[in-house]
């Protein structure tokens, strides 16, 4: 594994997640998500039968109200960039003292999208289909991907460098990557970073039409597992070079070169990601206390995950995954999960950190290694500091592992 | 100033498909074309056809550019303001009416879909990133690109860059000339080696921002341009701040 190991002499320069803003089915902000998060509750899931042709499917659908984009932004606006703002707003008071601190210039945005606004898209071409031109409210910008990033940076109003990254589901990992790449080339003083997805008839039809989704729910490592669950939503952090709080403490990528579709069989490129973000942090395996899984509930993403897990990890790591109870937001996932640990680490207790419980019918799948599943109310003991890992696993074979931590208060 | 040095390059455009033919065009420039896209032979046939023409631009200029290069050893970093988009939107008219999308075309069609590609027809298993910025998704592509390459000085970074014009109906949303295109450029530390261009790259605040060139063709390919000539600087204007290169 040596092959993938990163002498980056930069990685240890602190960098810290200061603020957490987030909105996905669980709720509309981490407050109300972190309890659901810790008592399983798998109530929030929406039954949708517009979303695939044929089939009715549970969807991890948000159920706030979302902000209006404003007027002089209307070339931006579409659910995506709504929850984005909705994920903002949770935020915008650090935001503001980031501006004051280090001015409009040295803030950078970096966001990760797989979706950016393809539901105004689809709403503007069923339009033209009836009257033979697109939707007036229609622009381009919407459409974009790059969209997703660029208007998040003009809604703040900073002029430091935007853009948006777009690997599938491991977005939004990749983009606190690339956000701490920007602080440690002082190329910016902070990075307003993060990902946001919505549900669209076009992913939804997509994933459906590969066999990915799941009848009646997530139940990753269960011999019953039958797919994922879509969903949507958004985690945007406030990145900067303090010291104290939480840390993002090593990244670790790679790519599969095996298949367009499906990750190689054996694992390598898991464990690739998983030691890269290791070495990168400068840890050994059994510093990491905690796992958050990519677990889609899909029979490969197991496969693939338990084995690396186990080869790297062995079978004691506490391990879940929380796409049971927010469905698979996709390019969103990778902040999201960031948030969850994030979440985990912020709150821990003194000596405890409560992790989230992984939910599934219990079934073991004989084809895995047994993991360590955490069960509702399980804790694990805090370190000095406390490291916690996250995956995600994006098609097209694009891995990115992230490490968080904290120190004792 | 972020120092990187080019040590390699390749473009594609349709008639533009020569080190000697992008000479002569970075002398005499004209407006690049919109139409075609390169064979591609390298990829197994089956994978050929299923790729769009943007993959097939853009890994044209990728392969091309890495020569006698192992392409397992490169941190790729691909962008597009577009991607398949129009592939995406003939998807979104069968969303529209309700039929079912194919899980190839689905799968060829994501905004890594290029970088994916690479991976799987070069072996390349190192960190990929795919991208986009608006109109200035070549610019923020070579910021990625130094990214990538100071998190791994001792790995060189291909950047690859490239669009096609928008799908008819379109293409009248934005206000930006249509071509298209493939640029890769081979990035490495420049300390590395001796041979290749060295650049310095930085992002002056709005009020410093250069004369806006306004080029009629990819802000890519006027990088190229630049690179080509003999200008001691080259400046882009961004939304939000300039873009601006220094040859060392």
């Amino acid at each position: 594994m040596l092959a993938f190991a990163s002498m980056n002499p930069t990685a240890q320069e602190p960098c810290r997640l200061a603020a957490l803003g987030m909105i996905n089915a669980l709720g509309a902000t981490a407050d109300e998500i972190w309890p659901r998060v810790l008592a399983a509750d798998t109530s929030r899931l929406t039954r949708r039968s517009d979303l695939v042709p044929e089939r009715s499917l549970l969807f991890g659908q948000v159920h706030d109200r979302l902000p209006e984009v404003p007027a002089g932004l209307a070339r931006y606006d579409c659910p995506n960039n709504a929850l984005t703002m909705a994920a903002f707003w949770q935020i915008q008071r650090q935001v503001a003292g980031a501006f004051e601190r280090y001015g409009a210039h040295r803030i950078g945005v970096v966001m990760g999208t797989s979706s950016s606004g393809v539901s105004a898209a689809e709403a503007a071409i069923r339009y033209r289909e009836r009257t033979g031109r697109l939707a007036p409210e229609f622009y381009y910008e919407q459409l974009e991907f790059g969209a997703t990033g660029a208007f998040l940076a003009a809604y703040l109003g900073v002029t430091g460098p935007a853009y948006t990254l777009s690997t599938a589901c491991s977005s939004g990992a990749r983009a606190l990557a690339s956000a701490r790449s920007l602080l440690q080339l002082d190329l910016c003083d902070a990075v307003v970073c993060g990902a946001t997805d919505s549900l669209c008839g076009l992913t939804a039809g997509g994933f459906s039409s590969l066999g990915a989704i799941s009848e009646d729910g997530v139940n990753s490592c269960s011999k019953n597992r039958d797919g994922t669950v879509l969903g949507e939503g958004s985690a945007l952090f406030l990145m900067d070079r303090e010291a104290v709080g939480v840390q993002l403490q090593g990244v670790g990528e790679s790519s599969e070169a095996h298949h367009i579709s499906a990750p190689d069989p054996e694992g390598r490129g898991a464990l690739a990601a998983m030691q890269g973000a290791l070495d990168d942090a400068a840890l050994a395996p059994d510093a990491v206390r905690y796992l958050n899984l990519h677990g889609t509930g899909t029979l490969t993403n197991d496969r693939v995950e338990a084995h690396a897990v186990v080869r790297l990890f062995g079978n004691d790591l506490p391990v879940s995954s929380i796409k049971a109870l927010t469905g698979h937001t996709l390019g969103a996932a990778g902040a999201i999960d960031a948030a969850i640990c994030w979440l985990a680490l912020d709150r821990a207790e003194v000596g405890h950190l409560r992790m989230p419980p992984h939910v599934w019918d219990g079934a073991h799948d004989e084809d895995l290694p047994e993991l360590h599943l955490s069960s509702v109310g399980e804790s694990v003991a805090t370190g000095d500091p406390t490291c916690v890992m996250t995956n995600s696993f994006g098609f097209g074979g694009n891995n990115c592992t992230l490490i968080l931590s904290a120190s004792k208060r | 100033m972020i120092d990187a040095r080019i040590t390699a390059w390749s473009a594609w455009a349709p008639g533009l498909e020569s080190v000697a033919a992008w000479r002569q065009w970075a002398g005499n420039p004209t407006v690049t074309g919109t139409d075609g896209a390169p064979a591609a032979r390298f990829l197994p046939s089956l994978l050929r056809r299923r790729c769009t023409p943007l993959t097939r631009m853009m890994l044209t200029a990728a392969f091309d550019c890495l020569g006698d290069v192992d392409a397992k050893s490169v941190r790729p970093v691909f962008s597009s303001r577009h991607g398949s988009i129009n592939e995406s939107i003939s998807m979104l008219e069968q969303v529209a009416l309700k039929q079912r999308i194919s899980p190839t075309k689905f799968a060829h069609t994501v905004h890594n879909a290029q970088a994916a590609l690479f991976s799987l027809a070069s072996g390349n298993r190192q960190s990929s990133s795919a991208l986009c910025a608006e109109r200035e998704s070549f610019e923020a592509g070579y910021l990625e690109a130094l990214v990538q390459l100071a998190r791994r000085p001792q790995q060189p970074v291909l950047l690859v860059v490239g669009d096609v014009p928008l799908a008819a109906g379109f293409a009248s949303l934005i206000d930006e000339a249509s071509s298209a295109y493939a640029l890769a450029l081979l990035l490495e530390p420049v300390d590395s080696s001796d041979g290749g261009t060295s650049l310095g790259f930085e992002m002056p605040q709005i009020d410093e921002q250069g004369a806006d060139p306004d080029s009629p063709w990819p802000t890519a390919l006027e990088f190229l341009r630049w690179m080509l000539s003999e200008k001691q600087q080259l400046d882009l204007v961004g939304a939000r701040h300039g873009w601006r290169w220094l040859r060392r």
